[in-house]
């Protein structure tokens, strides 16, 4: 049982932090309840094993570590993972993550600014593959056009999204 | 399409439509420069930023036009209950006479209360009955039974509805919502304000304008349009950000709130300090984020931004407070625009006084501080900051979390408008934090 101030202490950790243990998990299966589903599981083994954790460390790496686990767990049963790393590739993309996830929290709100932006057809683009969460074939079929020219319009609206927010922020990454 | 550039094999990765091959190439690819992971992790993390970003997006805009076709429903809706709401009336009219007022909350603090509609003679712990609240002075504090705790400061007038449902006319208010209370909405004549699990402040004026300001979590705003068939754009407002709206001259930044020293909430009063106004080059494209002025807020301990619910401003180890920073108006900046490369802040000041700024000590102070400022040789600590901050350097770790320290710079001016800059230059290698500040009477300064 933890104490209040270990149940305080993880409540502000785990608030910080959830956002980019959620978006981790939905990295590698494409399956949003799936993720969600490794995400409690993942929250409630972080709560179970809080006492084990060491306060001179950051939580986010350790927070990984268990979701990576959970994911390992469930890896076999998922037929859409997007997992095809082996073990050792996950773990060093594990840890990439946990060093890069901080960098990026601030983009959230240039990201929302840039999208509206955006021009009518790229957003309706981005809106089918991000909202409606259909691949490339499902959206060229939609619109009448090649899964290929989905491909590119993707990645070039990715592109322009990067550089709007890096034009807003300034490309380093910085952690606080 | 075959896919043999890094570039296409990270985007059918992230689109998940590579091929055994093509996963292959991209595995080879990762091994051969550890660096190559970096491109991968950095594209996966925009990726999935981008996909939380839409779903925000879209969700928003279905809320807009739910709103909308409320209103539509709402109309057909309303002849149909109409006869309904006749036969409950009768009922329920009948049910409140015979059992007295109801009420929906219960005192927890009586300042000086001075109420036109009821006696003065509050004490916590007294049930408060619902309907009007005429409050001409003094600050009362109410818990709804719903879990939402109110602080209103006089003259206010207000309407108590329920546990969840309040019409401000006008006067300011802190609203604190537990997470029974999510939901919990005041209504004022500009629009309503509907709570999604925060802290928030609010204020209404009678000639009909509303300002909402957010301390910590989400409110939705949905202002009121001029007739039915406009429908101004409901927004959502996190913590640190603000809005000010009204049916005549709609939706509006309010870039400059007056708060509380001792805790996350507006002030009970309009501030007459040195600090007449704040405003940056940001314009409309930021609507809402918002500078907190604090009158005479400055001191261990003091919040340090209004869009950050820990950090705060600390002598640094074994050292005290400075004496002559104590008391000072205080400015809560936006800690998010550390970030901007082209930021400028403009203070209005009303009389000689000295500017303090608190500049991470991490990085060189960018030109415009070194220019015009001078280096008092005073530092200050400022945290806890995420833990994942840790590792870095210049990192203080206390049992709390992380601090970083702030070097105190200082400028005497006379009064007039001064512009400062971003917290760092461009060429700066990592990001530093906002800039804290600060503004002295020159004569109670030293």
């Amino acid at each position: 049982m933890l104490s209040e101030e270990d149940q305080q202490m993880f409540t502000r950790l785990w608030t910080e932090d959830q956002p980019s243990v959620s978006q981790y998990l939905m990295s590698l299966v494409r399956d949003s309840a799936t993720a969600k589903d490794l995400l409690q599981n993942t929250a409630l083994i972080l709560l179970r094993k809080f006492s084990e954790y060491d306060r001179d460390k950051p939580f986010l790496p350790w927070a990984l570590g268990v979701a990576k686990f959970e994911l390992l767990g469930h890896r076999r049963d998922q037929a859409r993972s997007r997992v095809m790393f082996d073990s050792d590739m996950l773990d060093r993309y594990t840890e990439k993550w946990s060093e890069l996830a901080p960098c990026h929290s601030d983009d959230s709100d240039a990201l929302q600014a840039c999208l509206a932006k955006l021009p009518g057809h790229l957003r309706k683009v981005v809106r089918l593959r991000y909202f409606d969460d259909l691949n490339s074939g499902e959206i060229a079929k939609s619109l009448g056009m090649n899964a290929g020219s989905v491909r590119v319009t993707l990645q070039r609206t990715r592109d322009q999204l990067r550089k709007c927010v890096e034009r807003e922020l300034g490309t380093e990454g910085g952690s606080v | 399409m075959k896919k043999d550039d890094p570039e296409s094999l990270i985007a059918g990765w992230l689109d998940g439509d590579l091929t055994a091959e093509e996963q292959t190439r991209l595995d080879e690819w990762l091994r051969e420069n550890p660096e190559n992971l970096d491109h991968l992790v950095e594209a996966s993390i925009r990726d999935q930023q981008l996909r939380e970003a839409v779903h925000v997006f879209e969700n928003h805009k279905s809320t807009v036009k739910k709103s909308q076709s409320n209103r539509l429903a709402d109309r057909r809706f309303i002849s149909l209950i109409a006869f309904a709401c006749v036969m409950v009336l009768g009922i329920s009219a009948a049910l409140w006479f015979s059992n007295g007022a109801s009420s929906f909350a219960e005192v927890t603090a009586a300042e000086n209360v001075r109420l036109t509609n009821r006696g003065d003679s509050l004490q916590a712990g007294a049930r408060f009955p619902k309907g009007s609240i005429s409050l001409m002075s003094g600050r009362l504090e109410l818990q709804l039974d719903s879990g939402v705790h109110l602080e209103m400061t006089g003259p206010l007038e207000a309407e108590l509805i329920d546990s969840m449902h309040l019409r401000l006319k006008s006067g300011r208010l802190n609203a604190d919502v537990g997470e029974r209370g999510k939901g919990f909405t005041v209504y004022t004549d500009a629009g309503d304000v509907i709570d999604l699990g925060t802290r928030f402040g609010i204020e209404a004026d009678s000639d009909g304008e509303c300002r909402v300001a957010v301390f910590t979590g989400q409110v939705e705003v949905r202002p009121r349009g001029q007739d039915e068939k406009t429908t101004p754009k409901t927004i959502l407002l996190s913590e640190g950000q603000a809005a000010r709206f009204s049916v005549l001259a709609g939706l509006r930044r309010w870039d400059q709130v007056a708060l509380a020293a001792k805790a996350a909430g507006i002030s009970s009063h309009d501030p007459k300090g040195v600090v007449t106004r704040v405003r940056d080059n940001l314009g409309d494209s930021e609507l809402n984020p918002f500078y907190g002025i604090v009158e005479n807020g400055m001191r261990d301990g003091a919040l340090a931004y209004t869009d950050k619910p820990n950090p705060r401003w600390h002598a640094v180890e074994g050292e005290t407070f400075p004496e002559w920073l104590e008391g000072a108006d205080q400015i809560r900046t936006y800690h998010q625009f550390r970030s901007r490369l082209y930021f400028k802040l403009n203070l209005e000041i009303a009389e000689p006084a000295v500017i303090y700024v608190f500049q991470d000590s991490r990085a060189e102070a960018p030109a415009w501080l070194q220019e015009t400022f001078t280096n008092t040789g005073t530092q200050l600590r400022v945290g806890p900051w995420n833990p994942a901050v840790a590792d870095e350097s210049g990192v203080i770790i206390k049992d709390d979390g992380p601090y970083l320290t702030a070097i105190v710079w200082k400028r005497e001016v006379v009064p007039g408008v001064f512009e400062l800059g971003p917290p760092r230059e461009p060429d700066t290698e990592h990001l530093v934090t906002m800039y804290g500040l600060a503004v002295k009477p020159l004569g109670e300064s030293d």
